[in-house]
């Protein structure tokens, strides 16, 4: 049938259909019929500044909602600034769908202007791609990409479209339903392996519960905490895993592996049954799989087949849906006599807390006089916990996760599997896109703020009420501290001494900014940022420029050689990765 | 030691299969020796892809898992491992 549209109008309508509020995006030469359509449409278009803080945005947005981000940049360079974004999604598991121009079909392959062979570039670091030939596969493979990218394991798909395909008037049926014979959803978790699950757990005296960021995805939090509280088993979490658990409750350990609490991975030391909850056993968390728990069983449950014994061999598992598995284990374990186990986890508590010490004036000859944890802790005590939270990665994302405790699901936004710089403070304008009415709080590095700060120009346009913490100790501070540790003290490419004023920065795009430098001015400064709602503000915050993240497990080791505090000799350079 | 692997793969004949089968091996150091491509016999949508590798025979569970992960393979079987 003959349809007075063309692609490009067609697929913005299947985007209306399939819910779609926020497009972020970056246009250009090949993306015009798209832009074009986008129009007259009711999805809102939010102009970046760079593809990459689009796709970052997209990432924020999807990790709140739950529902995909829609990016959509041009051809050649608007497209592979995008890859890093892609990435970030793959390796967190975050639903998020790719739209990239591309030059015209006839010119493939011939070196084009702005012509990226992103298709064959992107292969690994997506779920799934496309670069659709026919205008008429629009409506299909469009179906087919949210499909993948929100069902199972969700993940990154990118579809490439030729401007010839999106100008070309739409001969398809609009109704194309999806066509993935050998795409298979995850089937339903077999009875035995939940049984085997309990049989173990109920032999347990000494049981922990590991939640990873796959019980946020599958909405499992409620039957965590009654797993938990039924069994009466702490609960550690990984970095993604904040949330999943609250971490103010009586049972909670924080956050496990190499910068986790001590008294996490004591505790795990001295386990005797460890259940986790969609974590992926990754190296920031086992550091080395030979030596970890090596007393414990491992229990593993987990949506994507690929991960049970990826790295560590479990000695039961099922695979399935966090929430699904756990309904069906409830019911199958009873209460377990830990309080004896409970009693030492206490004491672990009691022996080995977080803790950092404040100045309280007493600041060290030349120092700054303000302590990156201070201000997280303040920030924290501020809010109540009350905030949604990103982070870039290094220092200030170890302090973030370790003294701004999450209660709450999806209020935890930081890029793990990745380590992308520059993700926090994009993806924090498309969680407050996605939560107009929540206090969103970028906490972000020097290093990775300048990375994606051109988006001050996109925060301000739409006035959000973000808040920027910029904790500015002129280094890239997580790189140095091993550089002290195992390089004896060679700050090599990892000193920032030049930094702008990010005030005056803030300020010439219109953005309101604070400046904190003292302990005196902490609260009172932090709590008129909070109070600000007509649009975004930044902190800065200069703190101490040498200041190390503790306890720290040097990667590739194993909990024995937790380090902390800092040493007065240095140290070996770990095998571990980075 | 290197392993030799024969593998089966049914799949659906669709744009970019044969590089995301070589990206799975590649990155885990198996190595394409042979590549044979037909018509499925028993079900029309579906394709056969007979791969002979070489590679860490500790690595060939993972493999396996991250070929049969793949959007656009319906099912993978290890036919036979050879030592070499």
């Amino acid at each position: 049938m003959e349809s007075a549209k063309n692609g490009a109008q067609v697929l913005i309508e299947i985007l209306e259909q399939l819910g779609v509020e926020y497009i972020f995006g970056y246009s250009g030469g090949a993306a015009l019929p798209l832009f074009d359509a986008l129009y007259h449409s009711s999805i809102k278009l939010i102009l970046t500044r760079h593809e990459q803080g689009a796709t970052h945005m997209a990432d924020g947005y999807a990790r709140v909602t739950g529902k995909p981000g829609v990016v959509l940049v041009t051809s050649g360079p608007g497209a592979t600034n995008t890859i890093t974004g892609m990435m970030t999604a793959q390796m967190d598991s975050v639903p998020m769908i790719v739209l990239t121009g591309q030059t015209i079909t006839s010119l493939l392959g011939l070196d084009a202007f702005q012509e990226a062979d992103i298709f064959g570039m992107t292969m690994s670091v997506v779920k799934h791609n496309y670069l659709i030939k026919n205008t008429a596969d629009i409506s299909r493979i469009t179906r087919e990409a949210f499909h993948i990218a929100t069902s199972g394991r969700p993940g990154p798909v990118l579809i490439d479209l030729p401007k010839d395909v999106t100008s070309a008037p739409f001969n398809g049926s609009l109704t194309d339903q999806i066509d993935l014979p050998a795409f298979q959803l995850p089937a339903r978790p077999n009875p035995e392996s939940i049984q085997s699950l309990a049989d173990l757990i109920n032999q347990s005296h000494k049981p922990i519960l590991l939640v990873g960021h796959g019980a946020l995805l599958s909405g499992a939090a409620p039957e965590v905490r009654a797993l938990a509280e039924l069994i009466q088993a702490p609960v550690t979490n990984t970095l993604l895993g904040k949330g999943g658990f609250p971490e103010t409750h009586p049972l909670s350990l924080g956050m496990l592996g190499m910068y986790g609490t001590v008294y996490a991975n004591k505790a795990l030391l001295e386990c005797d049954l460890i259940l986790s909850i969609g974590c992926r056993w990754d190296d920031r968390i086992n550091g080395n799989p030979k030596k970890f728990c090596p007393q414990a069983k491992k229990l593993h449950i987990d949506i994507d087949p690929a991960e049970i014994g990826k790295i560590v061999v479990p000695d039961a598992y099922a695979i399935g849906d966090a929430k699904q598995v756990l309904q069906e284990l409830l019911p199958l374990v009873h209460p377990l006599d830990t309080e004896k186990w409970l009693e030492r986890v206490q004491e672990l508590k009691r022996l080995y807390p977080l803790q950092y010490r404040p100045f309280n004036g007493n600041i060290p000859e030349g120092s700054a006089s303000l302590r990156a944890q201070h201000v997280i802790d303040v920030l924290y005590q501020l809010t109540n916990g009350n905030a949604i939270i990103t982070t870039d990665v290094g220092q200030h994302q170890m302090w973030a996760a370790q003294y701004f405790k999450t209660d709450q699901p999806d209020t935890w936004l930081s890029s793990g599997g990745a380590g992308t710089m520059g993700f926090g403070f994009p993806a924090a304008i498309g969680a407050q896109l996605a939560r107009p009415d929540q206090q969103v709080i970028a906490i972000v590095g020097d290093g990775g703020f300048q990375m994606t700060l051109c988006e001050l120009s996109t925060a301000a346009l739409h006035k959000l009420p973000l808040k920027i913490l910029v904790i500015d100790n002129k280094y890239l501070g997580m790189v140095r501290q091993w550089q002290e540790f195992f390089l004896d003290g060679r700050y090599s490419g990892t000193d920032l001494e030049g930094n702008p004023d990010f005030c005056m920065l803030a300020q010439a795009y219109g953005v309101k900014a604070f400046r904190i430098t003292k302990e005196e001015e902490l609260e009172q400064t932090l709590a008129e940022a909070l109070a600000y709602q007509s649009g975004p503000c930044l902190i800065h915050a200069e703190v101490v420029k040498e200041d190390n993240v503790f306890p720290m497990i040097p990667a590739g080791q194993s909990i024995h050689e937790m380090i902390t505090e800092s040493p007065t000799v240095p140290l070996q350079m770990p095998e571990g990765s980075t | 030691m290197e392993t030799q692997h024969t593998f089966s793969l049914i799949y659906a004949r669709k744009p970019g299969i044969l590089i995301r089968v070589a990206l799975v091996l590649e990155r885990r150091g198996y190595t394409i020796e042979s590549m044979n491509t037909s018509p499925y016999d028993s079900n029309p949508d579906f394709w056969e892809m007979m791969l002979t590798t070489e590679g860490d025979p500790a690595k060939l569970e993972q493999v396996t898992r991250q070929l049969a992960k793949l959007i656009d393979v319906f099912a993978v079987q290890v036919l036979r491992e050879v030592y070499c």
